[in-house]
């Protein structure tokens, strides 16, 4: 009931994976692009450990959310039924996917070809992983979080979060390549702006007519307009940094957009959780 | 399969959380956490004459539950593991060896049934005293309460009584509880919501 | 020989025994009962050790407490499983309260060692140093010496002993050393029935008489308590509250609660209740007298064979021809002239006229109607009244003395009487009321029989200088005025030794000048019939759980030191007997006096099963006055039964009161408000304020078992119309004030306390300074009562409070 903030460790790890994740899709339009067949490829190659960085920290933020990660192995077990298990499913096959390409391209061993079919591979699992954040969450008991606007909020978070860190992947292996795909990337987090507000303003209001024994679903955060407000300012000036980027990439200034957005995501995540409310106690 | 299930004769509890008590002494519970609980609800209100006089049709009941170990268990359903199983006897249990303690099914339980005890590593629930039934006995919260109000036995053994309908219980089509109740007058349906928890401090 | 109704020998050996056996060390028979069961097969197979003890406070039970041992320490509590699991069946089960012990059994508040109060420090200032054993019992022993030269022996007083109530030791040892030394004052009554033990029954009845238990209750009857919640406070499994449930199932018996708060029984268990502004039930009575005057209600042919002062004809002869009856008072020809119409006493008591009516009628066509009252009402100012209000009203309609009824005073109970430590003679006759022993400290002398009901003497000849709190929590918690009571503890020119030897650091420990570690009777060896308040025969065995820890000492061995200290240590003990050799003589005493009433086993036997009951019929005789009242007469001043007390009368005369113009002694059982009642509300109090007993808890035994506090939490019980307009919310923080004092607690908004009236669960331990902002933070309701007695017992009234609420940062 009520108090996001107990849920903190899972809020890191669906705010930091997704985004991360998603970042790769602004790789893979740079590579399609050309960007890695010029000088810039091999540092593009090393910078690309970034976002599959930032997606091991969001799984070890939920890690720490495990009382006994040790048994962690049987997560699987649960395939196809239990949508925990689908979720941490196609998150591990997106990020054994993301390491196998980070580290065959770091190698040099990637065909031009290989390397687009790996990217939009990883690019297309990526899109699935912030799905299935999601659709964790869509569990029958839980009216509040029993909608769809779960899932489209993760998917938005994700492409929000993932243009911004795309484009500070870029910008610190090439800013002339991080300029040159920068539409990309502001393209990215503008539609994951509208997405992840739209998805989790459509939470907040279909919460409204929530309620149990213990009241109104909304009641318990009663902030959450704020929070909603919050993720759409970070969300914003994440935006705002990554479309000016398009004329002049500066990483600080992305690497701090990056931050500035995972804060707001985090929030946002916070409110959800907070949003809990089950069909009865 | 046998599916095991309680019988609260609602008539007959006074609220006095001695099922609880025995519970959390049995399975040496931390304070502050719990099986069973113990739901008081209240409603109706009060008016006053003009001769100055109260009259009132409030209401009070109690209700009693732990797990209901449903027939169709949402914990279950969330589970990633499968450690949260269904037992021969329809207990729903878990797998501390499997157990990832993720919360999933904390958080999907209507019945606020089963929670994670971080320190032993796994969700924790009423377990039905199996290790008790295995030995012909009763569980701990049958055995101790003064009025008899409680029954474990297999479903088809117990008395009839409605399905786990009582506010503020969820509807029971959703998990199909093996709780069965005799309700007593002051008793409002699953769905009501003319009445309110009495006692948050003592179930939350 | 009376057959064991609950169980045989053979079947309560088979169901609880040879684990017990076993535990106590006696070796494992298998052919003295028989066949092992099977449970304790299986419980050996794991390693289990089963001891079996009892619960010990003062909730007028005595449960049982089968202890599952592991590795030396109490694993968990089972209780009661031997005898019948059927509803109907008894099995002295325990409460949440039993069930909980083991956490309190380790609890951090334990006293673990003595100590003695910090020289130059103030008592009441809180601060201690451990010191041996030794010097603990030299300094005791010392300052009685001292004291009893200089003052007398009528200046030392041994408080009582209610968290240890129910055992054979309670604080008897402490009496039997100090008579063996010259006596000591001792005191009459108790907190909990005073004006009813010594304002009522003496003069309706000329004692207790014709109590039964709900066990008699008929198919269909009524039953209509005043003030009773036998469900919330004796929740036993073989106790009343039980008794009633089983009642209100098998016999169709209908129930009326008339309280100020819903209990328990009026929850589920389907009860009506008639809300009752508090301490207005004579006034509620005298409205239902009238009603049944009007309506000829009155069981006339009864009145007139057993009843004194009811009407002009049943007045004593030289009361006759004033007025001075109740049926006069009734109808507005006596007393203060006015009718007692339900229109009248619906202003009081805001109960709708009409249901009053209604009530009266009811009870006057109810044949039998079970008319009975709690403790709660008789501990308002003039409870003296009220509980013989509630007695005339069962003689008006003649529901007493007879099957199904009782005598419209509380409940009775049977059982085998297990006489507990003997305390030898003591030479001081001089009596002082429970209530009023701080008076008896810092009034002393100035105490007289006929204003403050000093008994064997005139007056005191002195002050108490010595107090021996043992097993209680008196000092600071448990005593109406906590912080008039421990000013009066604080001057230590006025009671100069204080003793406190318990098993917790309460807040009273910080009013002592030595504390002892106790054991608690789960830690030594033990005995108790089962619950003084339970209609059952039956014995507890309690066996140690385990060595004591600490140094944490049983109150025999520690007096018999104090004894051998003193110079009277061979009496003290008889030669050596050691509290497990009282055990074992005091029942096999017993077992002597019972005979062939009821199939004893032997101690030994007695402690391998752990406890035996047998359920008691209920009688189907008439009370003997009842069957013939000139040959049986009671021992009243008139013989009868006494609506109207001649030696009220008297009393009226020659007493004098001056605690309160609104007191009245007066011999018809009048309404009279008394001091801070409904009437005397005010915009800065406009609450009355009252404690009830908690599930929680017994008085303040357990408060602090942290297990029961989040199961049940201490709460200011507040309806939500008040709630509303005092700005209060459920679960707020919020202080309580009264002219006596203030404390913090929680609030619970509920309706199940009517509008006007905050009631508090009482126990909790008192908690703040001495001197300064003397805000309690425990939430203990004595900060909130007043020194209120009442006019004719002395007993406790000090639950008329009025007050406020008012929320606050928490």
């Amino acid at each position: 009931m009520g108090n996001g903030f107990s849920e903190a460790a899972l809020a890191v790890f669906t705010t930091l994976a997704p985004m991360g994740a998603c970042a790769f899709i602004v790789l893979c339009a740079a590579c399609f692009k050309g960007a890695f067949e010029g000088a810039a490829g091999r540092a593009l190659d090393k910078a690309a450990f970034l976002p599959l960085a930032v997606v091991a920290v969001g799984f070890i933020g939920a890690f720490f959310h495990l009382a006994n990660p040790l048994n962690a192995f049987f997560v699987f077990m649960g395939v196809g039924s239990s949508p925990l298990s689908n979720e941490v499913t196609v998150g591990v096959v997106f990020f054994v996917l993301a390491a196998v390409y980070c580290i065959l391209a770091v190698a040099g061993k990637l065909s031009a070809g290989a390397r687009k079919g790996l990217l939009a591979a990883v690019s297309v699992m990526a899109v699935a992983f912030a799905v299935f954040c999601g659709l964790a969450y869509t569990m029958y008991t839980i009216p509040t979080w029993n909608t769809p606007a779960s899932v489209v909020q993760m998917l938005g978070y994700g492409l929000l979060g993932g243009g911004v860190l795309g484009l500070l992947t870029l910008a610190l292996a090439d800013v002339e390549v991080a300029r040159e795909n920068a539409m990309a990337g502001a393209a990215l987090s503008i539609a994951g702006l509208v997405i992840g507000v739209a998805g989790f303003a459509w939470q907040v209001v279909t919460s409204q007519s929530v309620s149990n024994i213990w009241g109104a679903a909304v009641d318990q955060v009663p902030a959450i307009w704020g929070m909603v407000a919050a993720l759409a300012v970070c969300g914003v000036v994440g935006a705002a940094v990554a479309g000016a980027s398009r004329k002049k990439p500066v990483p600080a200034a992305l690497a701090l957009a990056v931050v500035v957005v995972a804060v707001g995501v985090f929030f946002a995540r916070i409110g959800f959780y907070g949003l809990y409310m089950s069909v009865a106690l | 399969m046998t599916q095991y299930g309680f019988y609260f004769d609602a008539t007959r509890c006074t609220g006095c959380h001695t099922c609880e008590a025995a519970c959390r002494d049995y399975h040496n519970l931390d304070v502050g956490t719990t099986f069973r609980h113990v739901y008081e609800l209240e409603g109706g209100g009060w008016t006053q004459a003009d001769d100055g006089t109260w009259t009132t049709d409030s209401f009070t009941y109690y209700t009693s539950f732990a797990c209901q170990h449903c027939d169709d268990p949402a914990c279950m359903h969330v589970c990633p593991t499968g450690a949260m199983h269904k037992d021969d006897n329809g207990i729903v249990s878990v797998d501390t060896g499997r157990c990832i303690g993720c919360g999933y099914c904390h958080m999907a339980c209507p019945y606020d049934a089963p929670f994670v005890d971080r320190a032993k590593g796994h969700s924790v629930k009423c377990d039905g005293c199996a290790s008790r039934i295995a030995e012909g006995k009763q569980p701990m919260c049958v055995e101790a309460c003064s009025l008899r109000a409680l029954q474990f036995a297999p479903v088809d053994q117990l008395p009839e009584g409605e399905r786990a309908n009582v506010a503020p219980l969820p509807d029971p089509e959703l998990t199909k509880p093996n709780l069965y109740i005799k309700n007593c007058a002051a008793a409002h349906a699953v769905g009501d919501t003319s009445c309110r928890v009495a006692n948050e401090a003592e179930v939350k | 020989m009376r057959e064991a109704t609950t169980m045989t020998r053979r079947t309560f050996a088979k169901a609880a025994g040879l684990a017990g056996l076993a535990a106590a060390g006696a070796g494992a028979s298998s052919g003295l009962f028989g066949e092992a069961p099977k449970a304790f097969a299986d419980e050996e197979a794991q390693g289990d050790q089963i001891v079996f003890t009892h619960c010990h406070v003062n909730c007028g039970g005595a449960c049982v407490l089968q202890c599952h041992m592991k590795d030396g320490e109490l694993a968990y509590v089972e209780s009661d499983t031997a005898g019948s699991s059927e509803f109907g069946g008894v099995q002295a089960r325990a409460c949440l309260r039993g069930r909980s012990i083991r956490r309190w059994l380790g609890s951090d508040e334990r006293l673990n060692y003595p100590m003695k109060r910090v020289e130059g420090t103030k008592r009441g200032d809180g601060k201690y140093e451990q010191i041996s054993w030794d010097e603990a019992l030299d300094t005791i022993a010392s300052e009685m010496k001292r004291i009893r030269e200089t003052y007398g022996s009528e200046s030392i007083f041994i408080q009582e002993c209610s968290g240890v109530e129910q055992n054979i030791m309670m604080n008897n040892p402490w009496f039997r050393l100090s008579n063996l030394l010259g006596g000591e004052i001792t005191r009459y009554g108790s907190y909990s029935s005073a004006s009813i033990s010594f304002g009522a029954y003496p003069y309706v009845y000329g004692g207790s008489w014709g109590n039964r238990s709900f066990k008699t209750l008929q198919d269909g009857e009524l039953v209509v308590m005043f003030g009773f919640a036998p469900n919330d406070m004796r929740m036993a499994g073989d106790g009343p509250g039980y008794d009633l449930a089983v009642a209100m199932e098998q016999k169709n018996v209908r129930v009326i609660s008339i309280d100020p708060r819903r209990t328990e029984t009026c929850a589920n268990l389907g009860a009506e209740w008639i809300p009752i502004v508090p301490g207005t039930d004579a006034a509620l009575v005298a409205a239902l007298a009238h009603e049944l005057i009007a309506n000829d209600l009155v069981d006339m042919d009864f009145v007139n064979r057993y009843v004194v002062g009811f009407n002009e004809d049943t007045m004593p002869e030289d009361a006759k021809g004033q007025n001075l009856s109740y049926y006069d008072y009734v109808m507005g020809t006596g007393y203060d002239k006015v009718e007692k119409t339900p229109a009248w006493a619906s202003a009081i008591t805001r109960i709708p006229a009409e249901r009053i009516t209604q009530l009266a009628q009811e009870i006057g066509s109810a044949k039998p109607c079970f008319i009975c009252q709690g403790l709660g009402m008789q501990r308002h100012a003039n409870g003296d009244n009220a509980s013989r209000a509630v007695m005339a009203l069962a003689l008006m309609v003649g529901q007493v003395g007879r099957p199904g009824t009782t005598s419209g005073g509380t409940i009775g109970n049977g059982g085998i009487g297990l006489s507990s430590l003997p305390t030898g003679e003591n030479p001081i006759t001089v009596q002082i009321p429970q209530y009023l022993w701080p008076e008896a400290i810092r009034d002393g002398e100035k105490l007289t029989a006929t204003h403050d009901g000093i008994k064997g003497a005139d007056k005191l000849n002195v002050g108490i200088k010595m107090l021996i709190n043992y097993g209680n929590n008196m000092m600071a918690n448990q005593n109406g005025d906590i912080n008039t009571t421990t000013d009066i503890l604080r001057d230590e020119s006025k009671c100069e030794f204080i003793l406190q030897y318990d098993v917790a650091w309460t807040d009273s420990c910080n009013w002592a000048d030595i504390v002892l570690p106790d054991l608690t009777p789960q830690e030594t060896y033990s005995l108790s019939a089962a619950g003084e308040c339970n209609d059952i025969a039956g014995i507890r065995f309690g066996q140690p759980l385990y060595e004591p820890k600490f140094e944490r000492r049983e109150i025999y061995e520690v007096c018999a030191e104090l004894a051998e200290r003193l110079g009277v240590g061979d009496e003290f003990t008889e030669g050596g007997l050691t509290r497990e050799d009282w055990c074992r003589r005091q029942y096999d005493e017993l077992v002597e006096t019972v005979g062939d009433a009821y199939d004893m086993p032997t101690y030994d036997e007695g402690v391998a099963m752990g406890a035996f009951s047998y359920d008691i019929e209920p009688s189907q005789d008439n009370e003997p006055f009842i069957d013939d009242p000139e040959a049986n007469p009671l021992e009243t001043a008139t013989g009868k039964a006494q609506i109207y007390s001649p030696e009220i009368a008297e009393m009226a005369r020659t007493w004098t009161l001056d605690e309160s113009e609104k007191n009245a002694i007066t011999a018809i059982p009048t309404y009279v408000p008394g001091p801070d009642s409904a009437e005397d509300v005010t915009d800065e109090f406009p609450f009355q304020i009252l404690d009830f007993h908690p599930k929680c808890t017994t008085h303040s035994t357990y408060a602090h078992n942290p297990v029961l506090q989040d199961m049940t939490p201490f709460q200011a019980w507040i309806n939500p119309i008040d709630a509303e307009r005092m700005g209060v919310s459920d679960l707020d923080t919020v202080r309580l004030t009264s002219a006596q004092g203030s404390m913090i607690t929680q609030a619970k908004v509920t309706n199940r306390v009517m509008p006007g009236v905050i009631m508090h669960a009482q126990g909790a331990w008192h908690s703040a300074p001495a001197e300064g902002d003397r805000t309690d933070q425990g939430g203990c309701t004595n900060t909130l009562t007043s020194r209120q007695r009442n006019p004719i017992s002395k007993g406790t009234g000090q639950h008329s409070v009025i007050g406020t609420i008012e929320k606050v940062e928490g």
